[in-house]
């Protein structure tokens, strides 16, 4: 079930109106459990076993983490990652290490056939993996207590709004807030759903009209001139920010419906002076937990200027290895981590000047280099991904495919337009005025329905 | 009060379109049964498939009306001892009521929508059997003899297919962890198609449609969802056959390994028809529109299995003949060919089983 799907309409309409039904919070998180195993049992139902199991693993080992003593909340602790990380090893990586064992020993002229996987990947295990483990590690720190009441405990890491793509949740956020009892309140239903037509307007309006453009120009790489495939890198750039801002969008206005707040996940990324200021603005919860889970323990700034550009490029490195089983993850995550790593610290001689005119040559620069990135993001192999870049440089002539008529074409770059400046100048969803709300809720269905691209294609962070 | 009431009703209400849109059964049923002309019945669609689907019936030009007649009556001489079993899809529809089209033909059945069924075969006929099938479920059907699968079902036997099918099938049995629970029945993979048709698929609401429709095609030059207008902006195609990621589609890569195996899995269902007594099995592969109309950059997936020298089972071959027609044989608002392209498929059959 996709957020930009009538199954979801019609699901988040029962759900919530049902969950305000409810008098007690006991009913209201086993009516959510229950509704959040529905919808991820609506992509692949047999999947919610591996879920299960690594549930029931936590459930117990955070209890037993804080129960036991020094040595043995060590041993549930490594037992709780080896079961999550466990099943995100069986599930995204084996085919791939397997894979890489194959061309390695074909390369050496002796070929060998290990047995592959034969099943898609679970959903959102990647995001509900991080998740799961945050909780863990935080009762181990001592900074979370361990949750008694499974049905809370499995609730955290199933709320079906963020259990697919994110954002990746802190169980001292989350966990609160499923416990109290909230009442209605109309103030963060008007918020909520405001919030949610944002985020179907980014996906079906924005991120699914540049999605045409995208795959051609990825998917006939070789035919297409300079400038066609640069405009496909471009609106690469801004269909992954809507496609994943617009589900996290979703995903916070629906809880925010039923008076639960999750973490912000984007900030306006590409309005960033620096690839470090970027990953501070882009998919926030997964950069923060990089950086309180696997950064900091690392040692972080503390052990010297070389260990830390060290542990950058780790954190990076894991990163790319994070978002798909393929090479051109990874490479776009040690491309990024190097980046990051030669420009932290280092002055350019624009820095401490922060006139408009910097700013703007900086955004642009910047934004400018996050895009050639995403092209190693968005190719299928690397190979496709070096042909691409080559063949922006080579400033040659070709089709000037960009599938879309001249009118759309300015259409949708009048709405990427439109979307930057009301997020950089109109950045929330509160609505106090009634006829105000109920005038840009007909208005966003009548564009979402009218100029959305409806389509089925699921959310990009789905895959992860 | 008047809030509370409403939020019940609404709940009640959204289980239950979520309960219909789920239940096979229960589409099957509303589906069979609203047809007609009152204000809450299906949208009409009277020019063509493609048409309707992308609710373009304001653009004269794509107007297009499927021939359920008018074929030419044979007059031949050849006695009437054959049989003709046609297991096909839509592009055979229509062709049950005609068995006077067909040269020498005693007795003609046509089944829609199904390669399988249960068969009485006549000894003292010539039995033979015709398998149509659009080029764009190929793929789908031979990829790991699924056909035998439904002829399994139909005939109610158990799935034993030791020795009768290759490692593919193995793998797709083998596939499904809880084979017998039938979650898919609570999960149906058709519950958004199902939702739109009984939340928005009404008459009155058509105006909406076609005003999308209008806006995306007049201001945008395109159709909207699963539609697409040709390169040369005079026919509709199913996105599904020119989208170069989906494996139906006219351009998606084939590879020699993958023709071998489908020509083997045709060969499975020759087998399995000749033993079990046609005298004859025919194949014939329509082409889809996109393939003709639309050809630079096809994959020869039709003439790469046509001219298998492994494949066993007799061709009908249609593509040859539509080849050069640049979709004269083809309406320009449906998937289906029109009333010259459907004679001209009959008059090649006669050809093949009067040889």
């Amino acid at each position: 079930m996709t957020f930009i799907s009538l199954q979801f309409l019609v699901f988040f309409m029962v759900v919530t109106l049902w969950f305000f039904r409810l008098k007690n919070q006991n009913g209201r998180i086993w009516l959510l459990l229950i509704a959040s195993c529905y919808f991820y049992m609506s992509f692949i139902p047999e999947y919610i076993l591996i879920l299960g199991g690594t549930i029931i693993v936590d459930y117990f080992a955070g209890i037993q983490i804080e129960r036991s003593e020094v040595g043995n909340r060590k041993f549930w602790l490594v037992l709780s990652i080896i079961a999550n990380i466990g099943a995100l090893a069986v599930f995204k990586y084996y085919n791939f290490f397997i894979d890489n064992i194959h061309s390695g020993f074909l390369f050496f002229g002796k070929p060998l056939q290990l047995p592959l996987l034969k099943m898609a990947l679970p959903i959102g295990l990647s995001f509900h993996t991080f998740q799961a483990l945050s909780y863990t590690i935080e009762v181990y720190r001592r900074k979370q207590s361990a949750e008694r009441n499974f049905v809370v405990y499995a609730l955290y890491v199933m709320f079906y709004p963020q259990l697919v793509a994110g954002p990746i949740e802190r169980p001292q956020n989350v966990l609160p807030q499923l416990k109290e009892f909230r009442p209605y309140e109309w103030e963060n239903v008007k918020e909520g759903l405001a919030r949610m037509l944002w985020g179907f307007f980014k996906k079906a309006v924005i991120a699914d009209r540049l999605a045409m453009v995208v795959e051609r120009t990825f998917g006939h790489t070789s035919e297409a001139s300079s400038a066609a495939l640069f405009i496909g890198a471009v609106f690469y750039s801004f269909q992954i920010y809507c496609d994943f801002s617009g589900y996290s969008d979703i995903a916070l206005g629906a809880a925010k419906v039923m008076n639960i707040s999750l973490m912000e996940n984007f900030k306006q990324p590409y309005l960033s002076g620096s690839l470090s200021e970027f990953w501070t603005r882009w998919h926030v919860s997964l950069s923060s937990w990089f950086r309180d889970y696997l950064y900091i323990p690392l040692g972080g700034n503390r052990k010297g200027e070389w260990r830390r550009r060290l542990n950058i490029l780790i954190v990076f490195l894991l990163s790319g290895l994070w978002h798909g089983a393929n090479w051109t993850f990874i490479i776009w995550g040690l491309l990024h981590g190097l980046f990051v790593m030669i420009l932290v610290g280092n002055t350019s001689p624009l820095a401490g000047r922060n006139s408009v005119i910097i700013r703007f040559f900086r955004i642009i620069m910047n934004f400018l280099l996050v895009t050639f990135l995403w092209i190693f993001f968005r190719a299928e192999n690397l190979q496709n991904a070096w042909i691409y870049i080559k063949s922006i440089f080579a400033l040659r002539g070709g089709a000037n495919f960009i599938t879309l008529s001249p009118a759309e074409f300015i259409f949708s770059i009048l709405i990427v337009a439109v979307m930057l400046l009301r997020e950089r100048y109109l950045p929330g969803h509160i609505i106090s005025k009634n006829n105000r709300f109920w005038t840009y809720l007909v208005s966003m269905l009548i564009i979402c329905y009218y100029f959305g691209v409806f389509v089925e294609n699921q959310f990009i962070y789905f895959q992860f | 009060m008047i809030k509370k009431i409403l939020s019940y009703f609404l709940i009640a209400f959204g289980l239950l379109v979520l309960g219909i849109s789920t239940s096979k059964e229960a589409m099957r049923y509303i589906i069979t049964n609203r047809n007609g002309n009152q204000w809450w019945s299906i949208c009409q669609w009277n020019k063509g498939d493609l048409v309707g689907m992308a609710h373009l019936d304001i653009i004269n030009k794509f107007e297009s009306q499927e021939a359920s007649s008018g074929f030419k009556r044979v007059n031949d001489s050849f006695p009437k001892n054959t049989n003709l079993y046609i297991f096909g899809d839509s592009y055979a529809r229509y062709l049950k009521d005609f068995p006077w089209a067909f040269s020498g033909v005693n007795y003609l059945k046509v089944l829609d929508k199904t390669y399988a069924c249960n068969y009485h075969l006549d000894s003292s006929k010539r039995n033979i059997l015709l398998i149509e099938i659009t080029e764009r479920h190929i793929r789908y059907y031979f990829s790991d003899t699924r056909m035998l699968e439904e002829i399994y079902d139909s005939i109610g036997k158990k799935r034993n297919l030791t020795g009768v099918v290759g490692p593919h099938t193995k793998n797709y049995f083998e596939a499904s962890i809880l084979p017998d629970l039938k979650l898919e029945d609570f999960f149906n993979k058709n519950i958004n198609p199902n939702l739109q048709h009984n939340l928005f698929n009404y008459q009155f609401l058509k105006p909406f449609f076609q005003v999308k429709a209008a806006i995306n095609y007049y201001l945008f030059s395109r159709a909207d969802g699963d539609v697409v207008v040709s390169n040369d902006g005079n026919f509709l195609f199913l996105k599904e056959t020119v989208d170069r990621y989906n494996i139906v589609s006219s351009y998606y890569p084939v590879t020699n390994d993958e023709i071998n195996n489908l020509t083997n899995n045709i060969n499975i269902i020759y087998n399995f028809y000749k033993k079990g007594g046609f005298d004859e099995v025919y194949l014939s592969i329509i082409p889809n529109p996109a393939t003709i109309v639309q050809h630079e950059g096809y994959n020869n997936l039709i003439p790469l299995i046509q001219n298998n020298p492994a494949l066993k089972m007799k061709i009908i071959d249609i593509y040859s003949v539509f080849r050069n027609t640049h979709g004269d044989y083809y309406l320009p608002g449906d998937t289906h060919w029109n009333l010259m392209g459907k004679q001209l498929w009959i008059d090649l059959v006669n050809k093949s089983i009067t040889e």
